[in-house]
């Protein structure tokens, strides 16, 4: 039996289950290595393929209900100065993830990109880059960063609400958390690994989960009680979601039947933010199907919540036009829905915070606000 | 003179290309060996493949003691095949030949002519000319030139057109003259351009007063 990372003094040991997904997962990375050899051995400029992550590369998965890599690919060749760049980063990501994965360690992506200080010319210039190529790594081996010993920066999204869950710790042992009754009004941090061997959800009294994309508006609605008032299981987006957020949404919508509504603010970044929730990113759509909760719906705030609730608004930007002019081609906003509430922004040339509703005092938005729209979309 | 500048940049992306390919291939071919756990891999084939160029390296470096210009030239085959061809050096009219390495095939006009003959993959080929009579910065670019090649496949030099170069031989003796001519012209001017700027210095006195 091998063993794990020394955790907080003790050797924890390495299940078989996990001793064979180690295997697999070096064995997909050295496939790469393999092939780019075997285009040395057979005189060919060494290359390798990956699925394009763009817009235009993105067909709706109707089996999983979620948007994913279509066919189109994209070259890594060592025949251009980028290409070769990127082949010689990729060979020694590689190494590196195999030694770490064979001594049982792991790093942080931002740790990763600090280490590849020391390769000379396949150092990474930005985090961007080296992000960026572990997605490729993902991509191509179909593993996930996690198989990779890779973490994200800790992001601190939080949840609230009536659900017990059983979360294993750093010394292995598991500890039992109520997300309402044993917390403080920050509510349970969501860790990075919330896959099933990490938390399993033990009890829910919770009818509905509400995704928030700020945390004044997270704050607000604990602080109104709305979560005990209706039953709400509230999760903090804190932005652009991290994985680990989305794919705790997914398990809890899927595994607790929980309905998912999105609540952010109303300008085309939001939208976005909804639409990595429910149909999946650009840049993570080969995990999509783990990712993306199709179920999820959007409450608001709408362009016509704007015009109804005659919110306080800010003028769109440039910026804020050219995003929306891009979502208009955008195929996960192809509903008429999307289409209209992109429109009527364009036409009002307005956008607006969910803390806009504070225009009608604190109470508003879970006094009427919210109850309207969860009754209009039949949640409540 | 745009061809001219668009073969000089052609010929430092070449440049580039070859520093960095050169460093970066072997570490790939060493990196994968190493994650496979078998021998480095040939990769020079691999350089060849992705640079498919003749690169021509010049220096020139001047002796001061000696007043010459020492003119070391280098041909890399950066191709997949071996190559034969005429390699030119234009000598200027001023200049005298001290020494030339290897031997040249011919003189033709003011051109030393080596034949390069198969030069094959990754095979450099090294040249050397010294010349006297000139001063130092009279002399800071060759005039390189290939025959029996694909100029495509070429860097850092022009493609031998008999033509073109009596054409340009031609003109540059006019400008010769012209120059010769124009020298006296130009201290006129010259003379013409101090007189205006006194005159203008003569302004800024004048509203130097008025502050005053």
């Amino acid at each position: 039996m091998s063993m794990a990372k020394k955790k907080g003094g003790k050797v924890a040991e390495k299940t078989p289950e996990q001793l064979a997904d180690e295997v697999k997962v070096k064995k997909n990375l050295e496939g790469i290595a393999a092939k780019v050899y075997t285009d040395f051995t057979q005189v060919k400029v060494p290359f390798y393929l990956v699925p394009a992550r763009t817009k235009s590369n993105i067909v709706f998965n109707e089996k999983a209900r979620v948007w994913k890599y279509g066919d189109s690919q994209t070259v890594r060749s060592a025949k251009t100065q980028d290409g070769a760049y990127a082949i010689l980063r990729t060979m020694y990501s590689i190494d590196f993830i195999k030694e770490m994965i064979d001594q049982s360690k792991s790093s942080t992506l931002r740790e990763m990109y600090y280490i590849s200080e020391g390769w000379g010319l396949a150092k990474f210039h930005t985090q961007d880059e080296s992000d960026h190529l572990m997605e490729d790594l993902e991509v191509v081996t179909l593993d996930m960063r996690e198989d990779f010993k890779l973490r994200p920066e800790e992001d601190g999204a939080r949840v609230i609400g009536d659900i017990t869950i059983e979360e294993t710790v750093r010394s292995g042992n598991k500890r039992t958390i109520n997300c309402r009754d044993d917390v403080g009004d920050a509510g349970y941090t969501v860790p990075y690994n919330v896959e099933k061997d990490r938390i399993k959800f033990l009890k829910n009294k919770c009818k509905f989960i509400v995704a928030l994309e700020t945390g004044g508006m997270f704050d607000r609605l604990v602080e109104n009680g709305f979560d005990t008032d209706f039953d709400a299981l509230l999760v903090h987006l804190k932005g652009q979601p991290a994985r680990s957020t989305r794919r705790l949404i997914k398990r809890l919508n899927e595994e607790c039947n929980l309905p998912v509504i999105c609540f952010t603010d109303g300008d085309p970044w939001s939208f976005r933010i909804y639409a990595s929730v429910a149909y999946g990113a650009i840049k993570t759509a080969h995990i999509s199907e783990y990712l993306a909760t199709p179920a999820a719906e959007f409450l608001g705030i709408t362009s016509s919540d704007i015009v109804n609730y005659e919110l306080p608004t800010d003028t769109l930007n440039d910026q804020d036009i050219r995003a929306l002019k891009a979502e208009l081609n955008d195929p996960r906003f192809n509903t008429q829905f999307w289409k209209n509430e992109i429109r009527l922004m364009l036409e009002m040339g307005k956008k607006s915070e969910q803390q806009a509703l504070a225009k009608y005092g604190l109470d508003f938005v879970t006094d009427t606000y919210l109850p309207e729209k969860l009754h209009e979309m039949g949640i409540l | 003179m745009c061809a001219h500048i668009r073969k000089k940049k052609k010929y430092k992306r070449m440049k580039e290309k070859e520093t960095l390919i050169r460093q970066i291939i072997p570490l790939i071919a060493q990196r994968s060996a190493k994650i496979v756990g078998k021998p480095v891999p040939d990769y020079e084939s691999i350089i060849a493949k992705i640079m498919n160029s003749v690169l021509i390296d010049d220096k020139i470096e001047f002796d001061p003691k000696k007043a010459q210009h020492v003119i070391t030239l280098e041909v890399m085959n950066y191709t997949k095949a071996g190559k034969t061809f005429d390699f030119m050096m234009n000598v200027p009219t001023d200049a005298q030949v001290v020494a030339v390495d290897p031997k040249p095939q011919a003189v033709e006009e003011q051109n030393i002519v080596w034949r390069v003959t198969h030069l094959k993959m990754l095979e450099r080929k090294a040249f050397r000319v010294v010349l006297s009579g000139m001063d130092q910065d009279a002399y800071d670019e060759n005039e390189l030139y290939v025959r029996g090649i694909d100029p495509e496949l070429v860097s850092g030099a022009e493609s031998f057109d008999a033509e073109a170069y009596a054409a340009k031989r031609e003109e540059e003796a006019d400008d010769e003259g012209d120059e010769m001519e124009g020298d006296e012209e130009e201290v006129e001017e010259a003379g013409e351009v101090d007189e205006d700027l006194e005159d203008e210095d003569g302004k800024g006195g004048k509203s130097d007063d008025e502050e005053g």
